[in-house]
């Protein structure tokens, strides 16, 4: 399902809690025209879930502080409202990809093929 | 291919003097120097574990996305292996993200490679050696 409001850019939660890979992300989707968002662990973004409109597109590491990327899934599933939007894990972990998602890139993450996936999970063109 | 170590040392000294003219022009930004010096299919391997090729690179440099107030960098080790020449060190920089400048320690490998005639960077692997708290510039 694609939520991309009409005229809008697809709008990507980015949970990551390393802070350097975390803004060198959303720094890149936002200059490829992507609306990205920073999150520093599943608790964050899921509170900001609970309070902004549905991504079109949650980019999720796995091993994090507080509220880790496997919780985190099992939280988004139960809720009608975000169990249809689309995750792709980015992780170090490449003996651990047992998590339900759409995608796993193992870390480093290769931005070509990291930007083909988000372009294909976000139907709707960015403006830029 | 066999060198003397005069053939050697001249390209040592060439890879070195490249090694600080592309620091230099990271340094401000010279989009066009950066896109001589790096080799079409550049390889970037960076601290924030992302892997980006030449193009990226450079879109992020004109975005100021790779925005640069101080980048030192000093060779430690400089080895040819004919038209291959691999450079090791440090580097001190300080990237200007929003409002706050991040001092970061890191070290680096960097690849040369000599194609008809000109050397390019062709590798490069950047590791977190440590990081200062970021200074607020507002």
């Amino acid at each position: 399902m694609q939520s991309t409001r009409k005229g809008e850019d697809p709008r990507i939660l980015v949970v990551e809690d390393d802070e350097d890979a975390r803004e060198a992300l959303v720094a890149l989707l936002q200059m490829k025209g992507y609306r990205a968002v920073p999150a520093g662990n599943g608790k964050e973004a899921l509170d900001y879930l609970h309070r902004a409109p549905v991504p079109d597109l949650i980019i999720l590491d796995l091993w994090m502080p507080v509220m880790d990327g496997w919780q985190f899934r099992k939280e988004q599933v139960k809720d009608p409202r975000l169990a249809a939007v689309p995750v792709i894990v980015v992780t170090a972990l490449s003996d651990r990809t047992d998590v339900d998602a759409n995608e796993v890139i193992i870390k480093p993450v290769d931005v070509d093929r990291l930007l083909t996936s988000v372009s294909h999970y976000c139907k709707a063109e960015p403006t830029t | 291919m066999n060198l003397t170590n005069s053939q050697t040392a001249q390209e040592q000294k060439e890879v070195e003097l490249l090694e600080h003219r592309e620091a230099q022009a990271m340094l401000s930004a010279d989009v066009s120097t950066l896109g001589a010096l790096w080799a079409d299919d550049l390889i970037v391997n960076s601290t924030s574990n992302l892997i980006a090729g030449k193009q990226i690179l450079l879109e992020m440099v004109k975005n100021g996305l790779l925005k640069l107030r101080a980048y030192e960098r000093r060779p430690v080790r400089i080895q040819a292996f004919g038209d291959l020449v691999v450079t090791t060190g440090n580097e001190v920089s300080e990237l200007i993200g929003g409002t706050r400048a991040y001092k970061i320690f890191v070290s680096y490998m960097n690849v040369w490679a000599k194609r008809a005639g000109s050397w390019q960077l062709l590798a490069r692997h950047v590791g977190e050696i440590e990081r200062a708290t970021p200074q607020d510039l507002s």
